[in-house]
This record gives C-alpha cells, structure tokens and sequence, in this order.
C-alpha cells in the first residue's frame, strides 16, 4: 500500500468515523427507551447488538452514498489520483465496517451486564452459530457501503447515470442479504426455505466476496474515467 | 520538479453533444504568469479542469514535461487547481486544510502560509463556513500560494475579495514566482487591475484558442489614434477600426494593425497623439469583433 493511499484511508476514515460518534449515542438512546417502554419477549432478550444491526447497514450506505459527494473533489484537488481514491474509500469502508462492528459489540456486551438488557445476538431465536452472524454482519454491512457507493458515483456522473445505479444497488443489496438471510435463518422474502438451505457457510462467504468483487469491479469502472465537476 | 513545461496539443473536449473545447493548442513553461482570458461560456474553467486532470480530453494530448498528468501520481500533486468552492458547509478551519494540503503536497510551506494569513489579515483558527466571501477567498489565494507547485492555477480566485486584499494577492503572485518559480496561470474578468502580472496572454473564444502571445507584442497589436476629428478619420481611413469614440470635436479611434514609418511621420506632422492599447480593450474588442481580426 503506497502512503497516499494510507494518509488518504486515515482521513477519510477519521471524518467517517466523527460521524458514527453521533449515530452510536443516538442508537444507544433509542435502545434504552426501547428496552424501557416495549414489552415484549423478544424485544426483551435482544442485546443493542441485535438491534444495530440493520442500523448499521443504513449508515454505511449513507456513508456510501456521501462518499463522492464528500470526498472526491477534496482528494484530486490534493492531487490524489482517482485510483488512490477508489482503494482509499474501500479500505475505509472496511475499516468503519469492522470499527462499527467492535463499537457495537463492546457497547452490547456492556449493556449486557446491566439486568435491563438483553444479550442475543440476533431478535428471535438464533439459528446459526455466533460466528456466522457475525460474518455475515460484516460482509453486509460493507456491501451497503459499496453499494452506497456505487449510487454516489452514479448521481455525480449524473441523474440517469443515478436512476441507474439505483436498480444496480438494489439488486447488489438484495442478493447479500438475502444470502446471509438464507444462510443465517433459513428465510429468502420471508418465506421458509429452510429446506433447501445448504448450510455451507464457506460456499455462503465465496459467493458473497465473488459479489464484492463484482461490485468493486463495477466501481473501478466507474470512477477510473470520472469528470470532476467545478463550480 | 525543474523547468517544467506544460504542452497543450490539439486538445478537444465534448460534454454530451457539446464541444466544449476545440483543437487547443497551448505551451507554458516555468517562470512564466499567464493571464487566461475569455468571456463567460468561453471554456476557461473547463481547460483549466484538464490541465488539473480533474478531465481528460476527448481528443489530443495535455503533458507536463512530456507525460501525461492525468492519473499519474508523481504529477498530480504537482498541479494546483484554485477555484471558487462553496465553503457554506466546510467547518474547518484554514489552518485545516493548510495542514491538510501540506500531508499530500510536500512542497506547501505553512510558515509561508501563516505569513500570508497575517498579510491578508484573516484568522486561520475560525470555521471557513463562518467566514465572509471575500475571506474565503484568500484561504484560496493562500493555499495555493503557499503550495509551491510547478503549476498554479487561479481561476478567478479574487472573487469576493476587497480591493486591498486584490492587491495584497497580486504582490504577492509576483513575489511567490520569485520564491519559486512555477507556472502560474491567472483566469480572470479584472483584466484591468492584473494586466501588469502577465508575462503571457491566452484568449480563448468559443472554445478556441485565439491568442497566445507576450503581453508586450500582443499590446502591440493596436493603438489608439487621438486628435481632431477629420484628421483622425484621414488618417484611419483604410485601417481596420475596432472602436470609435467622440468627445466634442475630437475623436479616438481605435485601430488594430502596426503602422509603419511612413504613417508614424504622417500621424507626427498631423499632431496626432498615438498611444498603445489596454489589454482590456483590445480583449473586448477581439471577443466581439472576431471576425476583423483575423
């Protein structure tokens, strides 16, 4: 790794991550009054990681979506080259992905402690071991952020350029989590397909990083010839 | 980097449907103020975003010293790019992004920096966003003074500014070309108050480049013709005429051509006065009446 690459990563990364120290307090809150006023079995057990976890994907997609429209401009007029910037964004989303996942768990098995809150790892029963959720949560989470991504790129290039990167994400986006879903609690939409579920979490991990690297793919060939817009 | 040279061959650019840039044709070289000038729509900023590699020509070929800039690591940190930004959600301070500049331009000098600051009399410790236009604009004008790269550009970075602080900038243009010789390109409407800067002018026109020349020889490209108004108009008679202006009995033309001996003698024994052109003049006069000048 050069060392723009590197000071860029820490850059970004430390504006990402002044970000996250609004959304984690924030989260922490509403687990709190959650917890307080709802009663319910499930709601009872759940630990706040179970409860970020849908949160976190959303915030790595804004962070996604934010990323050109925060970060480009600012990298070439610093004389970062585009391909500096695409390997700076993917390491940083990496970085938050797993920073977001520790914060999370911390704060969780903190809360734990306290006989107020719960400690499963997921709302419901758990179907799967620990370490599969917890994969899975990772490879989603910085899924969302690349497909956040891929709509930023796709509005600064422009609006039918956005439109597009839209339907792009979605599909990318449903295809993730759909698999870990599958993989996880033996559901697609809803619907039991427990059944037909392989179980192969190292065949759900290929295909999930073959989908990473198809959407990084699709983002190098996005950014690689990327007009930067003045005034 | 040491005598850079920045060569423009043929360089066109379409948006869309749009040809934005045509067969632009450029070089510049180290030491060097260029003024770049155009009327709005003309394409400055958008040669100055290829000079920048923040785009890449449609066709032809933009180098510096010989390679390509865009997407080369070692000369894109060479090139700065200066440009009005709407700082309305930037809540750095300058000091920020000087510090910031400096990480990834190892020539930034942030001693030069907090000098210029003192110079422009702003405070580098305030949110940008908290600033006043013209302020923001010499955290501009600062940055890439002090960024010491081979090749500057300000496209009309004195926007918003006072006129002290115009001033104070145009010294110190100069005197930073001086420190470290760089190319230096200016873009800008002020023609009148930065005329003296330029070693070079570039007048690009519907996206073509129409001049590029020394400012010296490009002044000399006209004159202005002053005195009673019917020896003025036999003495203009068969010349090219780019301006007419009456004032009571006496009339000022303004003539573009060179005139030789014979025609010195005869303005001299008509007690014409003849005096050289502003670039102002002889820019609004070349944008609007393009055609009589070639």
């Amino acid at each position: 790794m050069n060392n723009k690459v590197k000071l860029a990563t820490m850059d970004f990364s430390s504006q990402i991550f002044k970000w996250t120290l609004w959304y984690l307090p924030i989260m922490v809150i509403i687990y709190i009054l959650v917890s307080i006023f709802l009663s319910d079995p499930e709601i009872d057990g759940m630990s706040f990681y179970a409860m970020s976890l849908s949160a976190n994907e959303i915030f790595m997609l804004v962070s996604g979506i934010l990323s050109v429209f925060m970060f480009l401009e600012l990298s070439i007029s610093l004389g970062l080259t585009r391909r500096t910037f695409l390997r700076s964004m993917l390491l940083t989303g990496g970085i938050i992905t797993i920073a977001l996942a520790v914060i999370t768990g911390i704060i969780s098995v903190i809360m734990g402690l306290m006989p107020w809150f719960g400690t499963g790892l997921v709302m419901g029963p758990l179907e799967s071991s620990p370490v599969a959720h917890v994969i899975g949560h990772l490879l989603t989470t910085f899924t969302f952020f690349l497909g956040g991504f891929i709509i930023s790129i796709g509005f600064y290039r422009g609006f039918l350029g956005g439109m597009i990167s839209i339907v792009l994400s979605l599909c990318i986006l449903v295809a993730i989590d759909s698999l870990w879903m599958w993989q996880t609690r033996g559901t697609v939409f809803d619907m039991d397909v427990t059944q037909y579920a392989s179980g192969n979490l190292f065949m759900t991990i290929i295909f999930s990083l073959f989908l990473i690297f198809f959407t990084i793919a699709i983002l190098q060939s996005l950014v690689r010839s990327v007009p930067v817009k003045v005034k | 980097m040491t005598n850079s040279v920045l060569e423009i061959k043929n360089a066109s650019l379409d948006i869309k449907k749009d040809n934005v840039l045509e067969d632009i044709t450029l070089k510049m070289e180290q030491g060097k103020v260029y003024g770049l000038l155009g009327r709005n729509g003309a394409g400055k900023t958008t040669l100055l975003s290829l000079i920048a590699s923040f785009r890449k020509p449609t066709r032809g070929s933009i180098t510096i010293d010989g390679q390509d800039p865009y997407e080369n690591e070692a000369l894109m940190p060479q090139v700065d790019f200066l440009y009005e930004v709407d700082y309305s959600e930037e809540y750095r301070t300058p000091m920020d992004l000087c510090k910031l500049t400096k990480r990834y331009k190892d020539n930034f000098d942030l001693d030069y920096a907090k000098t210029l600051f003192q110079g422009f009399g702003i405070t580098y410790d305030k949110p940008i966003n908290r600033m006043s236009k013209g302020q923001q604009a010499a955290v501009n004008a600062i940055i890439g003074l002090a960024s010491n790269s081979a090749i500057t550009i300000f496209d009309e970075v004195t926007n918003g500014m006072d006129a002290p602080s115009r001033e104070y900038f145009y010294q110190k243009v100069l005197e930073a070309n001086e420190r470290h010789p760089r190319t230096m390109i200016l873009s800008t409407h002020i023609v009148s108050e930065m005329e003296y800067l330029f070693d070079e002018v570039i007048i690009i026109h519907h996206g073509r480049v129409l001049v590029q020349e020394p400012l010296d020889l490009f002044l000399e490209r006209g004159f202005r013709v002053t005195g009673p108004e019917e020896k003025v108009a036999e003495f203009t008679h068969n010349m090219d005429v780019l301006a007419r202006q009456n004032l009571g009995p006496t009339r000022s033309d303004m003539v573009l051509g060179r005139m030789d001996e014979a025609q010195q003698a005869k303005a001299r024994s008509s007690y014409l006065n003849i005096s050289p052109l502003k670039l102002q003049e002889l820019f609004i006069r070349m944008t609007e009446e393009k055609e009589s000048m070639q």
